[in-house]
Parts: structure tokens; C-alpha cells; sequence
């Protein structure tokens, strides 16, 4: 399930190695684009956070001491963080202008839209149902298909809340399975 | 899947499943590319900015609490420095405060030894069978004045 990057990524992309760069882009620009998009982000904007992530990963990469089945957790991170500033700059840039809009626009996410195309409707209002941590976790888990360590590492939780969190989205998740499976 | 998953993994797939549509979505034209050149550029600046980081790394908190600590140490030195601490000679002490004859001189009954030091006193009273020094000491240190007060007393007959 968990895909692992090759060995020795971690200290090429150290020493900045282009090939290591090329690789590291290669596989992971549409995890990141889709984390953004999952997480609200609109077309423009997830481009713009995708390569704005993997210049910082590169621009911070001296500082990463973790090893190679650590560095997709790390760029996800960095990820998570450069969505967390861009959404602060343009809430406190937008606020009190166009608050509203944006509130109706955040019920409808890019992912309740995707798999409304695939007659999943229920699955996807369970989906944006779930807390913002709960759903983050969720996609994580079983769209990117990080590891309990990972995600924890990501969302700055420790496992056992990652857990918590999962275990109590998939109960409602099982749940609305269970509804599309026997509708009453 | 890890070893630490809960059991129901069967449900983890059906989840999976259900989500595969939002893993199968559609990358904008170029966004590789665009990626790649952001990666290129930002290994490029590592070492622009790797002096700023460096001057980052230690928080303003932690600068401001290790100035206050250098200068609480600074201050304790100073005060222990100017403590106006005095050995006492308890012998000579003795020799210039008890009387030389059985009866004493109003100046003798009640001496008070100035040392050194303003901030340093000791004071010595006969009264029959018992013997009293009293001293008193004003140190100054970090934290501002310390006084300690000192009382002796001797009982039973001298020599």
C-alpha cells in the first residue's frame, strides 16, 4: 500500500542532486496538488501551493535530518504549513470583504464534487461532514495512503490522536456505507 | 497497512475505494514542470538564506531570558564582591571587650567594635555570670541587602 521513495533520497536531496530533485518531483507533485485541492484549495491556488511547497522543501532540505521513509511526510508537511500561511494572508487581506461567498464556497468541496460525478454523493457529504482534521487524516490515509507516523508527523498530532481521529471517521463513514449498502 | 490498523480492514477497503475517484484526479497541464523549475530555484537559494536562518534559529525569548541571566550572575558577582564580609578575631575580640578588673568601667560595659567595614558591627555585653555578643551585618548582593543578625550568649563563670 505505502509507497516508499528510493533509497538514499534523503541525503541526495541534501547535497541538492538534480536527478534526486527531478525524482522527487516527478512522484509527488500530484500527491501535493491533490492534498491542496482536497483540503480546499482552488485550481489556480493548489498550482501556485504545489510549487511553492517544493521550493521550500529544497530551500529547507539542509535542516531535514529525518531519513528516506520520512522525506513524502516532510514535503507534506511543508505542504500543510504553506497552505496554513497562504490561508492566513488572504483571509486577513480578504476579511470583511467577501467573507461570505467564500463560506458557501468552502460547503462545496473540489473532492464533493469529484465524487458526486461517481454517484458517491453520500460518501462525499460524509466526507465534507467530518471535522477538518478528521477529513485531512482521512484523505491522508486512504486517498495518499500515508502511514499512522506519517500523518501524525504532517498534522503535528501524535499517533494516538491520528488514530482516535480515524477510528471515529471511519465509524461514520461505515456508517453511511452501511446506509448506501441497505438504504432503508 | 501497518501492524498498528485496527482490524476492520476490509471496511478500510471498501472506504478506499469508494475515495479512488479523488486519487484519480486529473493534474493541470504543466504542473510538473512549474514544480520542478520551483524545486530548481529553491535549491538555489540555500545559500542566500541560510545566514538569515541561522540568526532565526535562536528566538527572541530565549535571548532576552539568557540577557537576564548574564545579568542576575553579573549582579550576584558585584554583591558578593562588595559583601563586606569580616573575619572575626574571637580572641581579640575578647581582649579589648572584658574587663581587667573586678569592677568594670562604664566605657567597657558595653563596647561596640566598629570593623572595617560601615556595614559590619559586633557588640559585646558583660551582665554578671553571662556573656553576650550581639552582630549585625549588611550584605549586598544581586538581589538588593541582606542583614543577618547574630546573637551569643555565654553562661557559667570565667577564669
Amino acid at each position: 500500500m505505502e509507497q516508499n521513495l528510493v533509497k538514499g533520497i534523503a541525503e541526495r536531496l541534501r547535497r541538492r542532486d538534480s536527478e534526486a530533485i527531478e525524482y522527487l518531483v516527478s512522484v509527488l507533485h500530484g500527491p501535493v496538488y491533490r492534498y491542496l485541492i482536497d483540503c480546499g484549495s482552488n485550481v489556480p491556488q493548489a498550482e501556485e501551493l504545489a510549487a511553492e511547497t517544493f521550493f521550500q522543501v529544497l530551500r529547507t532540505i539542509e535542516g531535514f535530518r529525518g531519513d528516506d521513509n520520512q522525506v513524502r511526510a516532510f514535503v507534506f508537511s511543508t505542504a500543510r504549513n504553506v497552505r496554513t500561511r497562504c490561508y492566513r494572508q488572504t483571509s486577513r487581506m480578504e476579511f470583511g470583504s467577501d467573507v461570505a461567498q467564500n463560506v458557501i464556497d468552502a460547503e462545496e468541496l473540489p473532492l464533493q464534487r469529484l465524487l458526486a460525478k461517481e454517484r458517491n454523493e453520500q460518501v462525499a457529504d460524509a466526507v465534507a461532514r467530518l471535522s477538518e482534521v478528521a477529513r485531512e487524516i482521512v484523505l491522508l490515509r486512504f486517498v495518499e495512503d500515508l502511514s499512522i507516523n506519517e500523518i501524525a508527523s504532517i498534522c503535528d498530532l501524535p499517533a494516538g490522536t491520528v488514530k482516535s481521529h480515524l477510528h471515529r471517521a471511519k465509524q461514520e463513514l461505515k456508517q453511511t456505507i452501511a446506509e448506501l449498502e441497505y438504504p432503508q | 497497512m501497518t501492524q498498528h490498523d485496527p482490524p476492520w480492514t476490509s471496511d478500510d477497503e471498501v472506504i478506499r475505494k469508494l475515495l479512488r475517484p479523488a486519487g484519480n484526479m486529473s493534474l493541470p497541464p504543466g504542473l510538473e514542470a512549474k514544480c520542478l523549475a520551483a524545486a530548481r530555484e529553491g535549491s538555489l537559494t540555500v545559500g542566500k538564506t541560510q545566514k538569515n536562518q541561522s540568526d532565526d534559529l535562536v528566538p527572541l525569548r530565549i535571548r532576552f531570558a539568557v540577557s537576564m541571566a548574564a545579568s542576575l550572575l553579573i549582579g550576584l558577582g558585584a554583591g558578593w564582591l562588595l559583601r563586606g564580609e569580616v573575619a572575626i578575631d574571637i580572641t581579640k575580640i575578647s581582649g579589648v571587650s572584658l574587663p581587667t578588673s573586678s569592677e568594670p568601667k562604664p566605657e567597657t560595659r558595653s563596647p561596640i567594635l566598629q570593623m572595617p567595614f560601615a556595614t559590619s558591627r559586633i557588640e559585646f555585653q558583660e551582665g554578671g555570670v553571662e556573656k553576650s555578643f550581639f552582630t549585625e551585618e549588611v550584605y549586598l548582593c544581586g538581589i538588593g541587602r541582606i542583614q543577618s543578625k547574630s546573637a551569643y550568649k555565654i553562661t557559667g563563670e570565667s577564669k
